[in-house]
């Protein structure tokens, strides 16, 4: 018996002692959280289920132990975290299928119970909607969520939901959820907004709703001051302009109040870089402009054609102005190859830019490419080879390796002879 | 002036086409002219002589069909054609005069002319076909003088093995001559000829082929080969990454198969173009190659919400999100988004990306039909 009791007793002290170095690892060997503190619960989560350098199931599973007791009390900032842990597990681990599906199942009830006691709980609310397998009840917790939290996540997800089936009441209620998450929005995301409420209404067919809500947006952006700086400008006081044009082509703004006041700002912009003779001051400015076409052409097409259908000859035509002799450099030629079509042209640049700039990985990479498209196989494998030794990583190393075997198979293959079948006699 | 043979085979080519054209040609326009009469005189005994000398002879025929896919324009050229190697016109004398009746009376002529003549000019013709998986065309030409060809290019053919097949024609107008008479200063001489179209027949002479395999260098009919090229190499990126990467697939002109070349590797914060989102990566390369072929490209899964906010955020988000915003980002990431959507809509290309949790590859494609979003498929 005693000794029953024994081995009891040393096994209990033994998981007290084994269990508490794990605790202590992942920091969570006691709840040091204020009650309700939802940004200390979230930095224990974090460490605890979800920062690959701390993480584990195990932890994760400690942490939701550790929230129980407050969970007890009908603490729901407790219940929510624990919610968020059983998630995690259920969505991103590498936990079996049947835990998985345990956590999942675990995630719901508890954010079901919250939802059902508060309706106005956005973070369960989204939760639930994240988890649930039914997309009709998923979308109308995520209409739930916008209308709690309009510029949450969730209105992304609603607006592409409503987006993809393609009809126009569904259109017009995502502009709607797009210009009001808008306007509670700030930064970047207040500008991403503003774009896609714009071509949403478009979309839709609401032509005069669009433009109205455009110009509003292009009065809160400072379209008309942003363009009056650019055109006012002389001599070298380019940091206010650069600034201005910045703006104006800012990924977010420019779709949002329209990318011809982009190209508009280019165009005052660049023909006064030249002449000026402190080319070290003007060569940051040039590159930065540079930059800034190389970012304009990677916007959305539609908004740039509907600025100018023939924006990419306008890029072309400004980069030709920075590529000139007195403005060149490794970034204006390389973004005039990124943004040239012309096979010998793009060629070109990106020799030019490699000249400048003889050890650069993008740029070798996008030449050895370009050789190897136009059927120059040798030089394409020279470049790849010198892009190899300045590969950043190994998987950009991996990538340059697969080019380097496809040419030296396709050469192998064409070495072989195949061809057009043609038959030809003379009688 | 030409060459008294080529002189001769241009005024009948003249008037075999002023012949077809109409029957009742004026006769005034079969005249010769004044001052190519003594000329012609001269001419025609020439080549009367000639043609006697020469006798009967057959122009030499060359033939050839040919097929070939050009990737850039997705356009497949079938081309078929039957054309000369040697002299297409020949002609002999029929008849030698050397005394007219005319006005009651005969008269001697100055010297032997050839009274009638028959001339042969050679035609050719072709019939081609093509055929292959989107079905068969067909084009055809005749009686062309010096060569025939047809050409059948077709836009967008589907992947498969393409036929093109050539039948070769050769043909012959024949036309008679006689000469007409004129009395003048107490002499009868030629002043003219008058010709008309006698007959003409064609005849199959040889049929030719040529074969090519449509290998086309887009998704379309070539899914397993797109996929296995792109998706070993989007499960071999670091699944850890709380950011984007993308590179574009683009082919290698080859006309028997594929080899992919990767290009214009973009991150959220690296290579060619950085966006500096970490939700987002620029398409370096895929509107500016022609043969670019797809987009491959991750989905991060981030494990920090101070990482949705990395650089200018993602999507814009400058605020550190929420848990469950965090993990709803994360789900929504295991699909394709809105932007993949924008870049794929209506275009030949494929687009790959792979999931969060870095196990899984998906492919995105628009179908024919109109640019709606709901021609567009994920496939798992």
């Amino acid at each position: 018996m005693s000794v029953v009791r024994l081995t009891i007793l040393t096994g209990v002290l033994a998981s007290c002692f084994l269990a508490l170095p794990a605790a202590t690892q992942a920091g969570t060997d006691e709840l040091s959280c204020l009650v309700g503190d939802e940004s200390c619960y979230q930095q224990k989560y974090v460490v605890a289920c979800t920062d690959t350098r701390t993480a584990s199931i195990r932890r994760c599973e400690d942490w939701i132990r550790l929230l129980d007791e407050r969970a007890g009390r009908g603490e729901r900032a407790a219940r929510r975290s624990q919610a968020a842990a059983y998630s995690w597990i259920g969505l991103f681990t590498d936990a079996g299928p049947d835990e998985r599906a345990e956590s999942r199942n675990k995630a719901l009830a508890i954010l079901k119970e919250l939802v059902g006691s508060d309706a106005s709980d956005s973070e369960a609310v989204l939760g639930l909607a994240t988890l649930t397998d039914d997309i009709s009840e998923r979308v109308e917790l995520l209409r739930q969520v916008v209308r709690l939290r309009p510029n949450s996540p969730a209105a992304d997800s609603l607006i592409e939901h409503l987006k993809r089936t393609g009809l126009d009441r569904d259109l017009i209620e995502a502009a709607q959820i797009a210009e009001r998450a808008h306007a509670v929005a700030s930064g970047n995301l207040k500008w991403r907004l503003a774009a896609d409420a714009v071509q949403l209404y478009e979309e839709a067919g609401e032509t005069d709703q669009s433009k109205a809500f455009q110009q509003r947006v292009r009065f809160e952006v400072g379209v008309d001051v942003a363009l009056a700086n650019l055109s006012g400008f002389h001599g070298p006081e380019f940091g206010t302009a650069l600034e201005s044009a910045t703006k104006l082509c800012n990924p977010y703004i420019a779709p949002a109040v329209g990318v011809e006041y982009c190209l508009d700002g280019l165009r005052i912009l660049v023909p006064r870089l030249r002449g000026l003779e402190d080319r070290s001051r003007v060569q940051p400015i040039a590159d930065s402009v540079a930059d800034l076409i190389g970012s304009t052409a990677g916007l959305p097409l539609e908004t740039l054609v509907a600025a100018d259908p023939q924006w990419r000859g306008e890029l072309l035509k400004l980069l030709s102005v920075l590529t000139s002799r007195e403005l060149e450099s490794a970034r204006t030629w390389g973004i005039l190859g990124m943004v040239e079509t012309i096979p010998e042209r793009k060629l070109h640049a990106l020799e030019r830019a490699t000249k400048f700039a003889p050890e650069d990985f993008p740029l070798l990479w996008s030449l050895g490419a370009e050789y190897s498209l136009q059927g120059r196989l040798d030089d394409s494998l020279r470049t790849y080879r010198r892009a190899r030794q300045f590969a950043p990583d190994e998987t950009s190393r991996r990538m340059l390796d697969h080019n380097i075997e496809s040419i030296v198979e396709s050469r192998r293959s064409s070495r072989g002879g195949a061809s057009a079948g043609t038959g030809e006699t003379v009688r | 002036m030409p060459k008294l043979e080529t002189w001769f085979a241009f005024h009948m080519r003249e008037f075999v086409l002023r012949h077809r054209r109409s029957f009742s040609a004026d006769n005034a326009q079969q005249r010769v002219s004044a001052m190519g009469r003594a000329s012609k005189r001269f001419g025609m005994f020439v080549t009367a002589i000639l043609a006697l000398l020469c006798s009967v002879q057959a122009s030499a025929v060359g033939y050839y069909t040919s097929l070939s896919y050009d990737v850039g324009p997705d356009e497949l050229i079938g081309y078929s054609e039957t054309f000369s190697t040697g002299n297409d016109s020949w002609e002999f004398c029929a008849e030698w005069v050397t005394q007219v009746e005319m006005y009651g009376q005969v008269w001697q002529l100055p010297y032997p002319i050839c009274g009638l003549w028959e001339a042969h000019f050679a035609t050719y013709g072709v019939d081609g076909e093509l055929s292959g998986p989107s079905g068969a065309y067909w084009n055809s030409v005749r009686n062309q003088y010096g060569g025939a060809s047809v050409h059948m290019p077709i836009v967008a053919p589907e992947s498969g093995i393409w036929t093109a097949s050539g039948s070769h024609w050769q043909g012959d107008d024949v036309v008679y001559c006689s000469v007409s008479y004129g009395y003048e200063e107490g002499m009868v001489f030629p002043t003219g000829e008058y010709c008309y179209y006698a007959y003409g027949y064609n005849y199959l002479m040889a049929a030719s082929q040529a074969a090519t395999t449509v290998v086309k260098c887009t998704v379309a009919n070539n899914v397993a080969v797109f996929d296995s090229a792109a998706v070993p190499k989007l499960l071999q990126w670091p699944a850890s990454e709380p950011f984007e990467r993308s590179v574009t697939m683009a082919c290698l002109p080859d006309e028997s198969t594929f080899t992919f070349q990767f290009i214009g590797e973009s991150s959220s914060f690296g290579g060619y173009a950085p966006s500096n989102d970490p939700c987002k990566s620029n398409w370096v390369g895929l509107g500016t190659y022609g043969n670019a072929a797809a987009a491959l490209h991750t989905h991060p899964k981030f494990t920090d919400p101070g990482q949705l906010v990395q650089g200018s955020g993602c999507r814009g988000l400058q605020t550190p999100p929420t848990t469950f915003d965090m993990i709803h980002i994360n789900s929504q990431n295991a699909d394709f988004s809105d932007l993949d959507y924008q870049v794929i809509n209506c275009k030949p290309w494929a687009m790959y990306v792979r999931t969060p949790n870095g196990d899984k590859a998906r492919r995105l494609r628009s179908y024919g039909g109109s640019c709606a979003f709901t021609n567009i498929q994920v496939h798992p």
